[in-house]
C-alpha cells in the first residue's frame, strides 16, 4: 500500500479558492495485470484526484498478494475482529479514508474474489459495524465515509450485465452504502462491451473517469 | 444424473456444513451420483493469477490440473448444487473465484470467433440449486438485493438451456434468531427437497 499521496498545491489552491477542503480519498484497486486497461483506469483515477487536490490513498490488492478467504482462525473470533491485527493497514486505511473509490473489473456479474474477500475480512464488526445487544439492527461505524464512487469495467454489454441482475452493483451502492454516513453519496462509473472495444472507445472511457472524479 | 456440489464454508461445524452433508444424502437416496468439492477442505485459491488473465482469451485458458479437474466436474453434472453462507449479501470470496477460475471459455461457454460475443456453453445442464444462510431477514435480503442469490440463478443459469433448466433456492433466513427446531425443520426440507430433485 502506498502511503498518503502529496496533495497537488495548485488543486487545493482552487479547492481552497472555491471554499471546500481537500478530501481524503482511498482507492481500492483489484486486477491481476499491470499494464492492462484495468490497470490504467486506476491510475487515471488516482490522477484525476490528486489533481484536483485530495489526498490519495491506493490499497492494491493483487499487488500486495491480499489473502481473499476468511479463514477458520477469523471465522472463530469474527465477533473480535476489531481487535485482530493481522490485518490493521487495511482497517486503518478504511478509517482514515472520508471517501471510497473501488476500481475492478466485473467478473461473472460483480467484484473479482480477492475483492469480495476484503469485504469478507476487513469490514468485520466493530470495525463497519456493530450488533447492538438488544438484537436491534445492525449499526454502521463507517459514519467517516461520505462518497462511495465505483469504476468497473465489464466485458459484456450492459443488457447482459441486467439480464444478470447486475449483483456487483448492489453489493456496493445498496450494502455497502448502509454501513457508511448517512448521507454517504454514490456514484457509478462503469464501461460495458469492453470484449467489442476499440482503442478509441476506451480512451474515452478513461476521459470520462477523469472528468468525474476531479469533480469530487 | 450426476450432480456436483460445491460448497464453501470454513468451519466443517458449522450448520452450512450440515446444510452441504444433508443435500449430498438427499441427492444419493434419489439414487444420484454426486461429487463434492469442499473449497475450504481443498486449499482452493480464489484468486484469479496474472498468468490465468493473459490466458483466458486464448484457447488454452485452464493452466493447473485442479482447475482442470473442476472443469470436467462441470462438463459431466447435469445437476450445480451451491451451499455457503451468504457474506455481505453474497457469495464468500472463497466461491465467487471458483466461478471465475472454473467456469472460463471452453466451459461455461464460448466466445464467439467474429463477434466477440458469449454463446451458452452449459448444454448438459438441467438443474441449478443454491442452498444459503443468512443472517439477515428474508425482507432486508429483498430491499439490499441478494448478490449471490444472482450469481447462481442469473449469472451461472444464463450459460445453460433457458426452457430445460430447472432452478432451486433454499434459503434459512435470520439464522442468528433461529431456534434449533426451525434449524432442523430447514435441514430436513433441504434433504427432502434433493431427494426429490430431478
Amino acid at each position: 500500500m502506498s502511503g498518503g499521496r502529496p496533495v497537488s498545491a495548485l488543486g487545493a489552491q482552487r479547492l481552497r479558492r472555491a471554499g471546500r477542503v481537500p478530501r481524503r480519498m482511498l482507492i481500492v484497486f483489484a486486477h491481476p495485470v499491470p499494464g492492462s486497461f484495468g490497470a490504467a483506469v486506476a491510475e487515471r483515477a488516482a490522477a484525476a484526484l490528486e489533481a484536483a487536490g485530495h489526498e490519495v490513498r491506493v490499497l492494491d490488492l493483487y499487488a500486495d498478494d491480499f489473502e481473499a478467504r476468511l479463514s477458520l482462525e477469523e471465522w472463530r473470533t469474527r465477533d473480535a475482529s476489531s481487535s485482530w491485527t493481522h490485518l490493521t493497514p487495511h482497517v486503518d486505511a478504511l478509517r482514515w479514508a472520508d471517501g471510497l473509490v473501488f476500481v475492478y473489473p466485473t467478473w461473472f456479474g460483480s467484484q473479482p474474489a480477492i475483492l469480495k474477500g476484503w469485504f469478507d475480512r476487513v469490514w468485520g464488526e466493530g470495525i463497519a459495524y456493530d450488533v447492538p445487544s438488544d438484537g436491534s439492527r445492525v449499526r454502521g461505524r463507517l459514519t467517516n465515509i461520505s462518497s462511495i464512487d465505483v469504476v468497473t469495467t465489464h466485458g459484456g454489454t450492459k443488457a447482459m450485465n441486467c439480464l444478470q441482475g447486475e449483483p456487483g452493483k448492489r453489493v456496493i451502492l445498496r450494502g455497502l452504502r448502509s454501513m457508511c454516513g448517512f448521507r454517504c453519496r454514490t456514484s457509478w462509473i462503469a464501461f460495458y462491451g469492453n470484449d467489442q472495444a476499440t482503442d478509441s472507445d476506451r480512451r474515452t472511457f478513461l476521459d470520462r473517469v477523469s472528468v468525474a472524479l476531479s469533480k469530487k | 444424473m450426476r450432480y456436483l456440489v460445491v460448497f464453501a464454508h470454513p468451519d466443517s461445524e458449522s450448520f452450512s456444513a450440515a446444510l452441504c452433508r444433508n443435500a449430498v444424502d438427499g441427492l444419493r437416496e434419489a439414487g444420484y451420483h454426486v461429487d463434492l468439492i469442499d473449497l475450504y477442505a481443498e486449499g482452493f485459491d480464489p484468486r484469479m493469477s496474472t498468468a490465468e488473465r493473459q490466458a483466458y482469451e486464448s484457447p488454452t485458458p485452464i493452466l493447473s490440473a485442479q482447475i482442470e479437474r473442476y472443469a470436467d466436474l462441470v462438463r459431466r453434472a447435469q445437476g450445480l448444487v451451491f451451499v455457503y453462507p451468504t457474506w455481505w449479501w453474497g457469495l464468500p470470496a472463497i466461491m465467487k473465484g471458483w466461478l471465475e477460475r472454473v467456469l472460463v471459455p471452453g466451459v461455461s461457454f464460448v466466445l464467439d470467433p467474429k463477434t466477440n460475443k458469449v454463446k451458452p456453453g452449459l448444454g448438459q445442464l438441467r438443474h441449478v440449486v443454491g442452498i444459503s444462510t443468512y443472517g439477515s431477514s428474508r425482507m432486508s435480503m429483498w430491499l439490499f438485493n441478494d448478490a449471490g442469490r444472482r450469481n447462481v440463478l442469473r449469472c451461472v443459469r444464463v450459460l445453460a438451456p433457458p426452457l430445460r433448466c430447472r432452478s432451486t433456492w433454499l434459503g434459512m433466513y435470520s439464522l442468528d434468531k433461529s431456534t434449533p427446531a426451525q434449524r432442523d425443520a430447514f435441514l430436513n426440507g433441504v434433504r427432502s427437497s434433493m431427494r426429490r430433485a430431478r
